[in-house]
């Protein structure tokens, strides 16, 4: 509160006509509070104050108020005018009101806190929209901003194809879709025009005529069509309704809005069909669960190098051939990303035609390097790929074939590590080639792992290899564990060598003879 | 008696722990299905049988009694349990998706996979991304599926710093986070400081608070309250900093202490995020506890702690945060 300050001594009424010549309104008081006089601005301001009433009587409540509780100014409305007046003391308890009309001042600055209330707005509806690519999370969105800052409800509708479309309504709390022929009157005129409609005093009975099902306007509401343009189409329709009209200069706030909401659901659109075909794609690369086989734990674990978008060229299969029993493959091909992924699926679906056809696994994946080098790819994959025989004592034998990848390693139960000599040329870059050959018997909880070169290879920031003594130091510390937590540590250690670095695809891959002791799989 | 009542649940409690012990898979999973029958749902096994289970497990690592092999055998047949039972949910989605991740680094992906589902018990679509998502990936997933919400798992305050990007991934395309794990801090304190919409002490009230008042959009995470850029310098030069104060603590520490000390720099980096000594006071704490399990005197750790101080010139917030851990532990 502004304290009055204390009235100044001396000095002598001003000539009327000095007064009257004023812009500012001037309403003199006696010390009594009465009205003594009103200059000609006073009299044009307040026609309702009129010298000889108390100002307690004046009908401007604001001043009322301020003259009964002391304060030297206040801000009122009178007859449309927006006013603002400060007490001036005069000598001998006399004082005076000095009013400003300050109706045109305020609304400038009305306005422009308007304006910056409208660029809040559209800037939030464009920051939550602008990174979502996903269409169904975009047109509810869509709908929850515009009851957030524009309605009381709101309709988005895109559409998908002819005759087709997808709505989101937002009535208050929860977001449902609808998906269908377009519907409401008011929605399908406005996807053929393009042209935004406004309707006011809608009834029930229109208002569901008018507008996509579910979303009702409150009884004599408002409602409006905008269009959804994008690239000179249109390509959907938002429906807002509110109790209270939509005023001219509101429509061009609604229209940026739904440009914002346009061009986001026609990224969301494209995006959609791409992301359709790469999630098709991916689904047939991402590399299947193992099976469960019975006498034996197995573990793998994958990752993908940072650059090749959640597929990548390395890939582990366990197979059931009638003829060879129980068949592994882990291989890594050469290269990452899109390319390798597909020529890795190309030999993982070899590899299954080689296990139904049945035979030894050796000839299968002489064909399969003739078939590989037969296509001119300038690619090869390198391989690892056994047999797992698992015997009635609980033992495991497993014959194993090398194609130039990294040499398994067998890690005892007891705690010993063994590192199995297998060489062997990568398959599918020369006609002929020659695989090493290996058996490897495993007593119950005996493991044998395979990695790929990845894990060998991944350097820490000062290049430092990660390296076959600290796999094989790793692997021994596990001994007896089951090989999903194994690969898993293997795999933590190497991506924690890495320290952010980049790195190759990675894949493990662990069988275990079931040790002794545990309910086996399969045989209860 | 029931299988499920609190004497039922403590005697499952016995088998379960014995067998996690063992790495026997099939008798966990027996005991889990066995209270299951018994009458409890999916979370309050979750809850009463693997969450207790696995804080043993970790005592037991804790206090030197198991080496990491055993202990992360143990924690893989959990893994296996929350598998199990999460294929007898039934497939009934009733509300939005979450998009679940362990933060880059962030390893114990147990505790996730548990909030996981519980979630789904409760209705959610969730999607987990797996131990330590590198924070791209998580962006990337985000924007494609487009969730209602985020949930971020991290049990070791040292990751905090990519907690942090990986909060602005998600907020950046307004998708509102929920934290979750002791790494964000006594109350989750620091999950706000990075910007998380809200965190969650354990998975029901993880459930409680998607389920009630989740904000259907977020705003881009505000900027960190941090008074200096001694953050970004310490990160610029973390790998030479953690690389000599190995150096300085092998040479002159027992080797436990170099291997315990290996992490300190990334939780001085996070302490210095959040700016709160208490990330790097309460690591020490835990760390002095570990290494005197393991004969590791504390005023070893106090004079390992001085040495690293030395090395950090120019970085007086670190050293300030290095003598309030090292007056914690007495050394």
């Amino acid at each position: 509160m502004v304290a009055r300050p204390a009235s100044g001594e001396g000095g002598e009424a001003a000539p009327r006509e000095l007064l009257d010549a004023l812009d500012e309104a001037l309403v003199m008081l006696d010390a009594a509070g009465r009205v003594g006089g009103l200059n000609a601005a006073a009299r044009a301001l307040l026609p309702g104050v009129s010298p000889g009433s108390a100002l307690r009587d004046a009908p401007v409540p604001e001043l009322r108020e301020a003259q009964a509780a002391g304060r030297a100014r206040f801000d009122g409305l009178y007859r449309g005018r927006r006013l603002t007046g400060r007490w001036v003391g005069l000598p001998s308890g006399r004082s005076a009101w000095v009013v400003r009309d300050v109706t045109r001042e305020r609304a400038r600055e009305d306005e422009l806190l308007e304006e910056r209330r409208r660029k809040a707005l559209l800037a939030r509806t464009g920051r939550a929209l602008s990174g979502t690519l996903h269409l169904r999370r975009a047109l509810s969105l869509a709908a929850r901003l515009s009851v957030d800052t524009l309605a009381d409800g709101a309709a988005v509708t895109l559409l998908c194809q002819p005759g087709l479309a997808e709505t989101a309504v937002c009535g208050g709390e929860d977001v449902v879709f609808r998906t269908g022929p377009p519907a409401g009157a008011g929605t399908v005129r406005v996807l053929g025009t393009g042209r935004l409609e406004r309707h006011e005093g809608v009834t029930a009975r229109q208002g569901a005529d008018l507008c996509a099902p579910g979303l009702a306007p409150p009884e004599s509401g408002s409602v409006l069509f905008v269009p959804l343009l994008a690239r000179g189409a249109c390509l959907g329709v938002l429906t807002l309704v509110r109790a209270c009209p939509y005023g001219d200069a509101e429509l061009e706030l609604v229209r940026e809005h739904a440009e914002r909401i346009a061009a986001v659901l026609d990224t969301a659109s494209l995006y959609r069909l791409q992301s359709v075909a790469g999630e098709r794609l991916r689904a047939a690369l991402r590399p299947a669960p193992l099976p469960e086989v019975p006498g034996t734990r197995l573990g793998v674990a994958y990752r993908t190098s940072g650059r090749g978008a959640l597929i990548g060229g390395d890939f582990c299969q366990v197979l059931h051939s009638a003829s060879e029993g129980w068949l592994f493959a882990i291989g890594d091909v050469c290269g990452e990303g899109i390319g390798a992924a597909v020529y890795s699926a190309r030999v993982r679906h070899a590899l299954e035609t080689v296990a139904v056809a049945g035979g030894p696994l050796e000839e299968g994946l002489a064909l399969l390097n003739r078939t590989l080098a037969a296509s001119g790819e300038a690619r090869f994959v390198s391989l690892v790929a056994g047999r797992l025989r698992v015997r009635g004592d609980g033992s495991v034998g497993v014959a194993l074939i090398g194609g130039g990848a990294p040499d398994p390693v067998v890690v005892r139960e007891g705690g010993g590590v063994e590192r199995v000599a297998l060489g062997g040329t990568v398959v599918g870059a020369l006609p002929e080639i020659g695989f090493g050959r290996a058996g490897v018997e495993l007593a119950p909880g005996d493991a044998l792992y395979v990695c790929t070169d990845g894990v060998h290879e991944a350097r820490d920031p000062q290049g430092r290899r990660f390296g076959t003594a600290r796999l094989l130091e790793a692997l021994g510390t596990c001994a007896g564990a089951p090989p999903g937590a194994v690969v898993q540590r293997v795999e933590q250690l190497v991506v924690e060598h890495l320290d952010d670095r980049e790195h190759d695809d990675l894949a493990l891959f662990g069988a275990q003879a079931w040790p002794a002791g545990h309910r086996m799989r399969g045989t209860r | 008696m029931s299988g499920a009542g609190a004497a039922g649940v403590a005697a499952a409690g016995e088998v379960y722990f014995a067998a996690l012990r063992d790495a026997d898979e099939d008798a966990a999973v027996g005991a889990a299905l066995g209270l299951l029958a018994g009458g409890l749902s999916v979370p309050q096994v979750l809850a009463s049988l693997v969450v207790p289970a696995q804080r043993r497990v970790g005592a037991c690592w804790e206090g030197g009694r198991w080496d990491v092999a055993r202990e992360h055998a143990a924690t893989h047949i959990s893994d296996r349990v929350v598998a199990a039972l999460g294929a007898r949910l039934p497939e009934v989605p009733r509300r939005g998706r979450v998009v679940l991740a362990c933060v880059d680094g962030e390893w114990h992906a147990l505790a996730a996979r548990i909030v996981g589902e519980t979630l789904r018990a409760g209705g959610w679509r969730v999607t987990f991304l797996g131990a330590s998502t590198p924070a791209a990936r998580l962006g990337e997933y985000v924007r494609e599926v487009g969730p209602d919400a985020v949930a971020l798992s991290c049990s070791v305050a040292a990751w905090l710093p990519t907690a942090r990007t990986m909060v602005r991934a998600a907020r950046g395309v307004a998708v509102p986070v929920l934290a979750g794990g002791p790494g964000f801090g006594p109350d989750g304190r620091w999950a706000r400081a990075l910007g998380a919409n809200a965190w969650a002490r354990d998975a029901a009230h993880a459930v409680e608070l998607l389920g009630g008042g989740w904000p259907h959009y977020a705003e881009p995470a505000p900027p960190l309250a941090v008074p200096d850029d001694e953050f970004e310098r310490f990160g610029a030069r973390r790998a030479l900093l953690a690389e000599r104060l190995r150096g300085a603590l092998c040479g002159e520490g027992p080797a436990a202490l170099g291997e315990g000390f290996g992490r300190l720099p990334g939780f001085l980096a996070a302490a210095l995020l959040v700016d709160d000594e208490e990330v790097l006071v309460a690591q020490v704490r835990w760390l002095a506890g570990m290494l005197a399990a393991r004969g590791v005197e504390p005023r070893a750790v106090g004079a390992a702690l001085a040495r690293a101080a030395g090395l950090l010139e120019g970085f007086p917030r670190a050293r300030r945060m290095l003598a309030a851990a090292r007056a914690d532990v007495g050394g």
